[in-house]
């Protein structure tokens, strides 16, 4: 911490000195404001929520704090220097030069404190029958923080031969450390919930490179970028203890039913990961046929502890014109494709060595949810239907392939007039194809020479939505014991379930609006409102829908250059309806 | 046509030449404009010199004059040529675009700003809404130097989109309203080929810039977190905690069944580990608690991510293995 703010502070110093000297210089100018202050803040009972964003550690005691903004240059230079400091650990400051547009650049570096909850646990205990949950919290004064950084830098060189030509290079050096709360459960030896904290030392750096250019009416633009994440801190570790009857403590047999037992492993852990990116697009101006835009994209992301890759490829095309002078069509179409690794997961045999039921193998063929083909396609109109009114139209139709949207969990069916029988009843994949129809209505008009108002409808129709398939409520047993074996003995499988679960509408209306009135030469007036109603009537087991009213009133009033008064109202109101479908005990 | 010509003509590497020579004449073609009507920008500060210095002290007004080949600098980049004013010194005889062109003008920013960010322009969200440059950038006396802005970035975009300006005041919120991120850290307001997001190519891309942990790809997957984080976050503001659009069970609950110890009725008092466990193994020494009859709807159905913390994606089996290693408890 302190090497950073010597480095700030030298930073800052050398910006300054920067502007001193450009000062001398024919024709130098130099504005800006400058402001000293000190701010004191106390906060009680949650902190974390109410200060989410302040320096806990800075709380207490008076804080002094700093702003400055310079701008400034010469007949060839600009140059801007903004600084905003608040406290230690709160803090942002930015330079820009411009060399007569041919070069410049631009740094910035800012942080600031994200408080984290800590949950003292104490609602994980109980007892029923011989079922008991436990907690430990390991660092019960704990207080969780992450402290954010960032450095980015952009530099920018014109191609004076080329219009609008330009490379940029750029990178940003973002940090996460601190300490965050780190749980885990031991099941099956009782339900044990145990937490940690865990350090936070997490770094992403991402390069960019992007080259522009005009060449008479096309237009292109490449960019690269290359994003590198890792997180430094140590995996905590947990010591899974010896599974036991959950009733009544035996050693009994539980080990076999656990992929892991008496044994210290690590849990919580962050995976190290790369990606890389390339952007191409294309634009040519057909002066009256309009505008014609292509774009490619290709991503690559690999996850460095299990070697896994996704690969994102994409296509665009879109086409803008003017039909008449009161009348713009847009249309796009856009196609791409996201391709994950499978993952093959190898399991222990559920009671192996059992003569009667260890031969059961839960293996898997994870099918990562991320895959997808996507086809949208967009078409725009725009109207002006009189003066200052415009009415605007849009269509969206928008395909989503999904190879498997979820993944069901094995289940069972033991057949206890066929003993030894069982019946894997679940398919570890669900294929989804969605369908969304959208339409967007909008009018914009003027409110005499003083004000302006806006209304837009939206109605969205969507075909099967991304959902959580047979996620909820069992299969009616009909005198069937799903949980109990042939042998009589307990087995836990997740029973077969037929509830698809969602918080995904099939139907949804939106409509918002907006107004705004110049009551006089510094008086205004803005009101806004936001409608919407979501429904979802298509699957099988209930009705989801959500009702969502949100209105605003904003009263700003200026009675000098440097005095404003603002005085805003809103009201919110979000009402949900959803099912909450309990399972039947089976123990 | 002679064949040999016309592999001459049409062979890969000249068809590539064939369309910069297109390119070429078309740029010639459009930049055609007399030198003489032009008469610079020191001609017309001599009038209007009152905009004089904040002219010069912008972009527009630093560009030098191997920019932009074939197009007009300074201020008759803008206002076409100025000699016909010059002479009749008539308003009329000099372009006002925001006045004079459809849209404030931005097709005529557009000649200039052809790619790069504005590349998608004509086919971004805010150009179909009859947003034009103007709405957001302010050209003369503006000393700002990110781009021009007409205000800070929040008072530029929350003029419009006060609904969001209001859920930032939420308690849970990025911090937008503290300066820490502005509305351009995950929306690219020019438009791009996706869904108008600053980088990346789904909504999730955005997100994952700073949330970098989240990005996998995992073993154990949570499906909507490969889905759209919108689905359980409010990313503008919300009243639950994490930006969860509800708070937990009832987030989870939507698209999950909980537990069947939910409705397992607690017994009364105090308890400890079952006789005979602690000699057994000296870890479970100390375990007890208070257990009441809603004890296990507490346990089950107050937070969820107290279990299942990985919420987000794994690389570690979970310990069932009837569970199939992927309840996200590690």
């Amino acid at each position: 911490m302190r090497t950073r703010n010597l480095l700030m502070c030298s930073a800052v110093l050398l910006m300054c000195w920067t502007g001193i000297g450009f000062a001398d210089e024919e024709g130098a100018f130099v504005e800006g404001t400058a402001s000293v202050g000190a701010h004191y803040s106390d906060f009680s009972d949650n902190p974390q929520r109410v200060g989410e964003f302040v320096n806990l550690d800075a709380t207490r005691d008076l804080q002094a704090d700093m702003y400055l903004n310079l701008f400034g240059g010469t007949e060839n230079t600009l140059y801007n220097i903004n600084l905003d400091y608040r406290d230690i650990a709160t803090k942002k400051f930015e330079f820009g030069v411009d060399t007569k547009s041919l070069l410049s650049a631009d740094f910035r570096y800012g942080s600031f404190v994200h408080n984290l909850d800590h949950d003292n646990l104490t609602n994980m205990q109980g007892k029923a029958g011989g079922k008991q949950v436990y907690n430990t919290d390991h660092d019960p004064m704990g207080r969780y923080f992450m402290e954010y950084e960032q450095f980015q830098g952009d530099i920018k060189v014109d191609m004076p031969f080329l219009a609008d030509g330009q490379v940029t290079l750029g990178m940003a050096d973002q940090r996460r450390s601190g300490y965050k709360q780190a749980m885990t459960i031991d099941h099956c030896a009782f339900c044990h919930v145990e937490s940690n904290a865990q350090r936070v030392d997490q770094q992403t750096r991402i390069w960019k490179a992007d080259v522009k250019g005009s060449v008479g009416p096309v237009s292109l633009n490449y960019d690269f970028a290359k994003t590198d994440f890792v997180d430094r801190a140590n995996t905590p570790e947990h010591y899974w203890k010896s599974a036991r009857h959950p009733v009544n403590g035996n050693p009994m047999d539980f080990p076999t039913r656990q992929q892991f037992s008496d044994v210290t492993l690590p849990y919580g852990q962050t995976a190290d990961n790369d990606k890389i990116s390339h952007n191409a697009g294309i634009k040519a101006d057909l002066q009256r046929l309009g505008t014609l835009k292509g774009s490619y994209t290709y991503t690559n992301r690999q996850n460095y502890q299990t070697g896994i890759e996704g690969n994102f490829t994409a296509g665009a095309l879109g086409y803008a014109v003017k039909l008449s002078p009161k009348m713009r069509l847009t249309g796009k179409f856009l196609a791409y494709e996201t391709k994950v690794d499978d993952a093959f997961i190898d399991l222990n045999n559920f009671r192996a060595g059992d003569p009667v039921a260890g031969n059961l193998d839960f293996d898997w063929n994870r099918i990562s949810s991320a895959n997808r083909k996507v086809y949208q396609g967009d078409l725009n109109l725009g109207w002006k239907v009189g003066k200052g009114k415009h009415l605007k139209a849009n269509w969206r139709y928008q395909i989503i392939d999904r190879p498997a949207m979820a993944q069901s969990q094995t289940t069972y069916i033991f057949d206890e007039g066929n003993p030894g029988a069982r019946e894997e009843v679940a398919s570890t994949a669900f294929e989804n194809k969605t369908t969304i129809n959208r339409i967007k209505l909008r009018f914009d008009s003027r409110l005499g020479l003083k004000g302006n108002y806006n209304l837009t409808y939206t109605f969205t129709d969507v075909d099967m939505p991304y959902m959580n398939p047979t996620a909820m409520c069992e299969t009616s047993l009909d005198g069937v014991d799903s949980a109990h074996g042939p042998d009589g003995r307990m087995y836990y499988f997740q029973r077969q379930r037929f509830g698809n679960g969602t918080n995904q509408a099939t139907q949804a209306h939106k409509v918002t609006g907006r107004g705004s009135y110049q009551l006089s030469a510094r008086t205004s007036i803005n009101a806004f409102i936001t409608w919407a109603q979501d429904k979802n009537d298509e699957m099988n087991i209930y009705e989801y829908s959500r009702d969502l009213l949100t209105p605003g009133l904003n009263l700003w009033t200026a009675p000098s250059d440097n005095l404003l008064f603002t005085l805003g109202w809103t009201y919110s109101k979000v009402e949900s309806n959803a099912n909450m479908c309990v399972p039947i005990f089976d123990g | 046509m002679d064949r040999r010509i016309f592999n001459w003509a049409f062979s890969d590497n000249r068809l590539l030449l064939w369309g910069l020579a297109l390119c070429l004449i078309l740029s010639t073609g459009a930049a055609a404009q007399s030198p003489a009507d032009f008469v610079g920008t020191e001609t017309c500060l001599d009038c209007h010199d009152d905009m004089a210095a904040d002219f010069s002290r912008t972009v527009h007004g630093q560009l030098g004059d191997y920019q932009y080949p074939g197009l007009a600098n300074g201020c008759e980049a803008c206002h076409g040529p100025g000699a016909k004013h010059v002479d009749s010194e008539d308003p009329e005889d000099i372009l006002n675009p925001t006045a004079e062109m459809g849209n404030d003008g931005t097709d005529l920013c557009l000649d200039c700003h052809r790619t790069g960010h504005t590349l998608n322009w004509e086919m971004s969200t805010h150009a179909e809404s009859d947003v034009s440059c103007l709405s957001c950038h302010k050209l003369h006396d503006n000393s700002s130097s990110r781009a021009l802005l007409a205000g800070t970035e929040e008072d530029v975009c929350f003029t419009c989109h006060m609904d969001t300006q209001s859920k930032f005041q939420l308690p849970s919120h990025h911090p937008v309203r503290e300066g820490f991120m502005t509305c351009s850290s995950c929306h690219d307001t020019h438009g791009n080929q996706f869904q108008e997001i600053a980088d990346g190519e789904t909504s999730r891309d955005a997100c994952l810039v700073c949330h970098q942990q989240h990005a996998g790809p995992f073993v154990f997957e949570h499906s909507p977190v490969m889905e759209d984080c919108t689905i359980c976050h409010d990313v503008h503001g919300s009243v639950a905690n994490n930006l969860l659009r509800q708070n937990e069970p009832f987030i989870c609950l939507q698209c999950h069944q909980p537990h069947f110890h939910s409705i397992l009725t607690g017994a009364e008092g105090d308890y400890s580990t079952p006789p005979g466990v602690v000699a057994q193994d000296p870890n479970y020494d100390g375990l007890s608690g208070t257990s009441h009859a809603d004890s296990m709807k507490r346990v089950m159905l107050t937070k969820c991510t107290q279990c299942h913390q990985s919420i987000h994606g794994s690389d570690l089996p979970s310990q069932s293995i009837s569970g199939q290693g992927r309840a996200l408890n590690r």
